[in-house]
């Protein structure tokens, strides 16, 4: 479900599998524990993310707002597929910078 | 996708059930041929309306809780969900999400509604004798 990994002082959390109404809760709890208070930059990475509901958007749009108060950067990448159709359609991909792949991401953000 | 095909779930009270069904619904849309959006998205729409109706439909605790049919008939999949919750009419209770808001403004609410209506080429709600049905219509791209 979720990787914490870190290159370039930038967190990077690798979401894995699926996130749906039933470990919406679990995904938030993980999330909430891996940012610590100081961090500046998050990097989602969805390489292997295959599905996601609102309610995984909505724990997405809490480390947004999150991060936006304590004036910290947060981006997405490797956004593929039906997983891209949802971060469409929700205007996710307007409101948070998404990159193709993890390497662009840390050259924009880190 | 010649034929008709019929898949028939019955779920309990708990979230749970979400990926337990999504799983069938996979495994039966392989089975068939479908095409990758028609799985994504009937596992999308249900995960949304399910989740609603288990977190404020105050549901009973029985293995039929919810009752979800999904029927497909040359080209056209419906998807029909049924409980015996509170009343509720996802298509005009749920809050309309905005969209283009920027996030401090953001809210997250009427998103799962909003996803079950963008991908359903169909939708409504019916509330009949104590129960709760939304009907959706998807229409293959293939054709």
């Amino acid at each position: 479900m979720l990787e914490v990994e870190h290159e370039q002082n930038t967190l990077i959390l690798k979401i894995s599998g699926r996130i749906d109404g039933s470990n919406a809760g679990d995904f938030q709890t993980k999330v909430q524990e891996s940012i610590p208070q100081d961090t500046g930059s998050v990097i989602l990475d969805m390489n292997d993310l295959i599905y996601i509901s609102s309610a995984g958007l909505r724990v997405i749009l809490l480390l947004a707002k999150n991060l936006r108060s304590k004036k910290g950067k947060l981006a997405m990448c490797s956004v593929a597929g039906p997983v891209k159709d949802v971060f469409t359609i929700s205007g996710f991909s307007a409101i948070i910078p998404t990159y193709d792949d993890r390497p662009s991401a840390l050259s924009a953000i880190a | 996708m010649p034929g008709q095909q019929t898949l028939t779930l019955a779920l309990r009270n708990d979230l749970t059930e979400i990926s337990r069904i999504a799983d069938e619904i996979e495994a039966f849309g392989e089975a068939h041929d479908w095409e990758m959006q028609w799985i994504y998205n009937t596992n999308l729409a249900l995960d949304e309306l399910i989740t609603n109706s288990i977190s404020y439909g105050e549901l009973d605790d029985r293995d039929d809780a919810i009752r979800v049919m999904l029927h497909v008939d040359d080209g056209t999949l419906t998807v029909v969900m049924e409980d015996d919750g509170a009343p509720f009419n996802p298509f005009e209770e749920a809050p309309v999400p905005d969209i283009d808001a920027d996030v401090d403004d953001r809210n997250i609410g009427g998103l799962g509604v909003f996803f079950v209506k963008t991908i359903a080429s169909d939708y409504n709600y019916q509330r009949i004798d104590g129960i709760n049905r939304v009907t959706l219509v998807q229409e293959s791209k293939e054709q």
